[in-house]
């Protein structure tokens, strides 16, 4: 096998987990791992390209929770989802630690490749606690709720599951704008699709109504003597403004 | 009136609420709604205050006349009040749509306070009952209503609060007249028993009905009445241990009452924030209100933040070193949080800390550097730990708007704030 080694997958976590699977089994360290896309050229340097395969998969996902327990495979995952480039390898490079240190990997945070992805997934969990308060749904005729949104990170699978369990009762649509898909919910089960070209049904037609009602509500809140922008764009940052309904 | 307008009376009177937090809650159930433990912001005014709840008067008539209070019975300003139903639509609206979080309901007190009460009532009912909203609501006890009433709401609602308005009975007397420390006590008391009630009832059936799962709160305004800093402290600290308050806010007083025995400046933005620092040190960090300030002492450095003053009086203490300080020594170092110093204890475990594995560690070195040691080591010259030295560093490295303005020091008649002056310059 030549020296440098590039591992490629198909951009799913189902993909980079079939690469540890490689990787591990196969016994040889790769320099990169990362998406098809990303690839970067190297003199001397191999791609090997690895198709995702589930069963692997779910062989490596037992194997990091029993490693470093539920909180660090949420923190992998959370990493992964990082739109940084070279997160995928960042999470690899945690995970050949992790398999090596088990419980006690927590104790080498001044190891800056395991602290690395303590950052890469802070950076994610952030933007997704943020989303959770700053999406903004609309109801639709037939009262189907349809919101737009531009993460950072791919955020799209955890963002649903919060509001799956939130909404409950109610089928609602996500689409991620920047990435071109949406997910669906249809209050019992939710899935991920292709959103390219798709246009959103018409408003319902209270829809109006009630978004001149929060505008009013929110604009009768500030305490005119306390102004203090700074501070608001600190905790709002201009780039989500644009799909949040008072700022439009 | 058309609702548009209600909503905008009622708001407007609202925003004075300080709560705005859903932390401490998790629920979900019902046929919509869920809470986060750790809470959650959906918007941010122009001041920067997070908007979380749909914050809301039920009605803004009051026979109250509190000096301080916008709605004041003796205050022109236009009233209106919600039917429960238009405002249970009006929130279900709104969180469908994610704009909020949960409900914060108050209210003036309208005819009677047994009246009211039973008003919030009737629209957290149709709330739960009707729309099957198992989220978050926050709803504020009505002081002088029947303590059966308070206790039918607290059934339905995750959080209930009391405002105790004014950290003195002196100044009560003064600005609220129809108030009185007892008669705020009284109902923060009951609520307290009824969260007791249900965990007694907990231990003998599964299925005891909840109440008020995420505690309650209380409200003060600082800068409206002399208290000291040293007396505000004391009684937030004398709230958590005897009344299990789960959070004491403070609002800084904002000029809206014109009485000749309230002040007329901005209001105390900084004070309030200080006296914030506090409170986390008292809730967070193990510290107590006599250990931060004293009666000879009683307010809060506004130059420095109260852990850094704290330290600053307890050189004797410092510097501690790192790899092998307790956690609870952490704690008090300036600069280091709980976190960091949660992440310092594990990490010191794979081999010995340096100032910059503290760094990416998250502790503020800024601060931090001048009361701790790494290996051993002082990151300045030893020759230089002392109080003048740390103190100007400190003060130099402050955000700005932390700094007064510059003003002439007294030649003849210096005081404590000229020694300090003389320090930074």
């Amino acid at each position: 096998m030549p020296d440098t080694i590039i591992c490629t997958f198909d951009s799913t976590f189902d993909g980079f987990l079939s690469v540890i699977f490689r990787v591990v089994r196969e016994r040889f360290r790769p320099v990169q791992v990362c998406g098809k896309e990303y690839a970067q050229l190297m003199l001397d340097a191999e791609v090997m390209h690895v198709e995702t395969d589930s069963a692997s998969a779910d062989v490596v996902r037992r194997a990091i929770t029993n490693a470093i327990g539920y909180d660090g495979f949420k923190r992998v995952y959370l990493a992964f989802l990082n739109s940084d480039p070279n997160a995928p390898t960042a999470a690899y490079k945690y995970l050949m630690y992790a398999f090596k240190y088990k419980k006690q990997t927590s104790n080498y945070l001044s190891n800056p490749d395991i602290f690395a992805v303590y950052k890469l997934a802070d950076a994610v969990s952030r933007e997704l606690d943020r989303m959770k308060g700053f999406l903004r749904f609309s109801v639709m005729e037939g009262g189907v709720e349809y919101a737009v949104f531009e993460p950072d990170h791919d955020i799209l699978s955890p963002i649903t599951i919060h509001f799956a369990d939130r909404l409950r009762s109610i089928p609602f649509i996500i689409h991620d704008k920047k990435r071109e898909k949406a997910s669906v919910y249809d209050t019992h089960e939710w899935f991920i699709t292709d959103a390219k070209g798709i246009t959103p049904p018409a408003l319902s037609p209270d829809e109006k109504n009630f978004r001149t009602l929060w505008r009013e509500f929110y604009r009768a809140l500030t305490i005119n003597e306390r102004k203090n922008e700074r501070l608001q764009t600190q905790m709002l940052p201009k780039k989500y403004r644009r799909h949040i309904t008072e700022f439009m | 009136m058309e609702l548009i307008e209600k909503l905008q009376i009622l708001a407007d009177s609202a925003k004075y609420d300080v709560s705005c937090s859903s932390s401490g809650s998790k629920c979900s159930g019902g046929v919509i709604g869920s809470a986060m433990a750790p809470g959650c912001c959906h918007s941010f005014t122009e001041d920067g205050r997070c908007v979380s709840l749909f914050k809301i008067l039920f009605t803004n008539y009051c026979i109250n006349d509190c000096k301080y209070c916008a709605c004041r019975s003796s205050n022109d300003i236009p009233r209106a009040a919600f039917t429960p139903r238009e405002l249970a639509e009006l929130f279900i609206n709104f969180y469908r749509r994610n704009y909020v979080e949960g409900l914060f309901l108050s209210s003036g007190i309208i005819r009677s306070p047994d009246y009211t009460a039973e008003l919030l009532l009737e629209t957290l009912t149709i709330i739960r009952r009707e729309y099957g909203f198992g989220g978050y609501i926050h709803v504020k006890a009505i002081p002088g209503a029947d303590s059966q009433l308070i206790y039918s709401l607290g059934l339905l609602a995750d959080r209930m609060s009391v405002n105790i308005e004014l950290p003195s009975e002196e100044s009560l007397k003064l600005l609220a007249p129809q108030k009185s420390r007892e008669k705020v006590l009284a109902p923060m008391r009951s609520i307290q028993n009824g969260i007791t009630q249900r965990k007694e009832e907990l231990t003998l059936f599964r299925h005891a009905p909840s109440f008020v799962p995420a505690g309650q709160t209380t409200q003060m305004i600082v800068g409206a009445t002399p208290d000291s800093d040293y007396k505000i402290l004391r009684l937030s600290e004398a709230l958590y241990k005897t009344y299990n308050l789960k959070r004491v806010y403070f609002s800084a007083y904002v000029p809206i009452g014109t009485h000749p025995s309230l002040p007329s400046e901005r209001p105390p933005l900084l004070r309030e924030y200080r006296l914030y620092q506090a409170d986390w040190l008292l809730r967070f960090y193990h510290f107590s209100a006599n250990e931060l300030l004293s009666e000879e002492h009683p307010a809060l450095d506004m130059l420095l933040d109260p852990k850094s003053a704290w330290a600053l009086n307890h050189l004797e203490l410092f510097p501690v070193e790192v790899n092998t300080a307790t956690y609870e020594t952490l704690l008090r170092v300036p600069g280091i949080g709980v976190t960091s110093a949660k992440r310092i204890v594990a990490a010191r475990r794979g081999h010995s800390l340096d100032f910059a594995d503290l760094k990416r560690l998250g502790a503020v070195l800024k601060r931090a550097a001048y009361f701790i040691t790494c290996k051993g080591k002082y990151m300045y010259s030893s020759l230089k730990y002392d109080y003048s030295f740390i103190y100007s560093s400190l003060v130099a490295s402050a955000p700005p708007e932390a700094t007064p303005a510059p003003r002439q020091m007294s030649l003849f008649h210096p005081n404590g704030d000229d020694n300090k002056l003389c320090l930074i310059q």
